[in-house]
């Protein structure tokens, strides 16, 4: 008995040691092309050779410096925007009753229900009527409403469970629901906002059809967008600054899983339940 | 979504009730500020989601180029739909692919979350769920990027077909009609899937213990534990994945708009990316909406059909 368990545990992990091998294998051939030059790449394509090409790194990052501050813009900006409005109506969702909330709550809800492919060309063609098309405002609001629903109803149920007594004082004083919200329920909504925060910025870095449909000009383009356009258009000289460049494209996220494991966890949980 | 007000606990307002004898008028005025906190949130909504919604509806019965063309043809773009050749050549290969995907949703990421469940090893655990996360972390036009590299002529796949002999099927996967679907298909090898998994994982996990020691005792173990305890426990998670991954089949279009432009041929259109160059190519902003609301009819009606499904999986979240 003992021994077969042994036999078990022994091929599920043989298995699972193969599972992340061949997951990891495209990103290290990934970082591996992306140290070489072309002679090196025709030639041991799959081997590590020496010397490594550094400058690979400069040549990419000075074709993606720009592309990548429009990235750093948007996802700042539509974060803060996201998160603010959407714990606003959250915390007066959660914590007031008045004429039309209910009607407020539902059409929220509501939007989970409309696929984006249903909206893609309308929003498109509407952001050049209202005149914000090929700006970076036509990526930023759109993602700042399409967060809505779902940030709202977190933050919702997040600040539905903090206890009443925290406002009665406040209320007593004559805090305003302004007040409230800004000391008492901000404050205390930190790791939920994290989390939130983690889900949007994963979405907005890597979203691509979006900022591609609606973002013409060259410099205003994001680094997914960017990314892909430069490989298109042959702009990169050979593979090893090509690949330098997916490289450079991945740090930030991968950087911000470092350093934030579980919250990030958390926050890719927290996300599958969003449809 | 499935949680209704009535899970509302009593708040600030309720403690002090308006009496009812205030009338609607003076319950708005005197919750005017409240307005105004709600307000970004409504306007952003009603600009950005609601509008274009609406837009997509009406705008299915114009021929319409966003411009200047703009007149009323009925149901044209829907009996337009039936004779588009492109459009009927899309369907089938939506369908390969949305089957591809269902099959590896319910069999790679599930026997890797069951498998790193049933490990003794809590350290181990949690490492080979972090491992298994750093992909979903790495930008998908990175992914798109590099498996496209791997499937040129003289990429990667070649490279290990001529390795092992078989140097008479090396081509240029995504260039040839008869291949290049099943290269897109074959984009995140092995499909190791980290954020589905880890979602089956926490289903797992929450498995009270005393049921799987119970399970242990009567004997029921390996494929025996899978199919009587864990599978049934994880329902939820399973199917709203497949809800999931149907609405993700119906909509994405980004592997085949970087990858092959929809060809060669059409190899591999799909109805979505029918309808982003309908619009974005020929300005038939009619026709693309048109598209664009029978996608949406059909993932309501499927999602309509599942909707008891995703209940469960709330509920047992909720737990």
């Amino acid at each position: 008995m003992r021994r077969k368990i042994t036999v078990k545990g022994f091929a599920s992990i043989t298995w699972l040691g193969l599972m992340l091998l061949l997951t990891f294998y495209p990103l290290f051939f990934l970082l591996n092309v992306s140290f070489k030059d072309i002679g090196q790449y025709t030639q041991g394509m799959l081997a590590i050779t020496f010397p490594l090409h550094f400058e690979n790194y400069g040549m990419a990052a000075n074709m993606l410096k720009d592309y990548t501050l429009n990235s750093i813009i948007i996802t700042v900006a539509s974060l803060a925007g996201l998160l603010l409005t959407a714990s606003l109506t959250a915390f007066v969702l959660a914590r007031y009753s008045f004429p039309g909330r209910n009607i407020i709550f539902y059409g929220l809800i509501g939007l989970m229900m409309i696929p984006s492919v249903l909206t893609l060309i309308p929003s498109y063609i509407l952001t050049i009527q209202i005149k914000i098309y090929n700006t970076h405002w036509a990526v930023i609001l759109p993602y700042i409403a399409g967060g809505q629903a779902f940030n709202v109803f977190v933050l919702r149920t997040f600040f539905q469970g903090l206890p009443e007594e925290l406002f009665e004082a406040a209320r007593i004083d004559g805090a305003s629901p302004l007040q409230m919200y800004g000391r008492i329920a901000l404050p205390l909504s930190t790791p939920i906002l994290s989390t939130l925060a983690i889900m949007h910025v994963l979405g907005s870095w890597n979203d691509y059809i979006w900022p591609a449909t609606v973002l013409q000009s060259d410099i205003l383009r994001t680094v997914a967008v960017g990314l892909v356009y430069l490989n298109r258009i042959g702009s990169f000289p050979d593979p090893g600054p090509s690949m330098a460049g997916s490289v450079l494209a991945s740090i930030p996220l991968l950087l911000l899983f470092v350093l934030s494991m579980r919250t990030f966890m958390q926050g890719l949980l927290t996300g599958a339940l969003k449809i | 979504m499935s949680l209704a007000d009535r899970s509302l606990k009593p708040t600030m307002q309720t403690a002090n009730r308006p009496k009812e004898d205030q009338s609607l008028l003076a319950r708005i005025m005197k919750s005017k500020y409240l307005y105004l906190m709600v307000l970004p949130t409504a306007g952003l909504v009603l600009l950005f989601s609601y509008l274009p919604a609406l837009i997509a509806i009406y705008r299915s019965f114009y021929m319409w180029d966003g411009i200047r063309l703009d007149k009323f043809i009925g149901f044209g773009n829907f009996s337009t739909m039936l004779q588009d050749p492109v459009l009927l050549e899309s369907i089938p290969n939506m369908l390969k692919l949305l089957l591809f995907s269902l099959f590896i949703t319910l069999t790679v990421p599930l026997t890797n979350a069951v498998l790193i469940y049933r490990l003794a090893h809590a350290r181990m655990q949690y490492w080979l769920r972090v491992l298994f996360i750093v992909p979903a972390v790495v930008p998908s036009v990175v992914t798109i990027l590099l498996w496209t590299s791997f499937f040129s002529s003289d990429g990667l796949i070649n490279i290990i077909l001529r390795a092992v002999g078989l140097d008479t099927i090396t081509r240029a996967w995504l260039g040839d009609p008869d291949t290049a679907l099943y290269a897109i298909m074959g984009v995140g090898f092995p499909w190791a899937g980290g954020l589905t998994m880890l979602f089956y994982l926490a289903g797992l996990m929450n498995i009270p213990e005393s049921l799987i020691d119970a399970a242990t005792v009567d004997g029921a173990t390996g494929l025996r534990r899978f199919w009587s305890i864990e599978l049934p426990l994880i329902m939820g998670q399973v199917k709203l994945f497949i809800i999931l991954t149907i609405i993700g089949g119906l909509q994405n279009f980004s592997l085949p708009l970087i990858m092959t432009d929809g060809g060669p041929g059409y190899s591999t259109m799909v109805p979505a990316l029918r309808m982003y160059y309908a619009a974005t190519q020929e300005f038939r902003m009619g026709y693309a909406s048109a598209i664009g609301l029978v996608l949406f009819l059909v993932i309501f009606g499927l999602t309509y059909v599942n909707l008891r499904y995703i209940r469960t999986t709330v509920e047992f979240e909720a737990q």
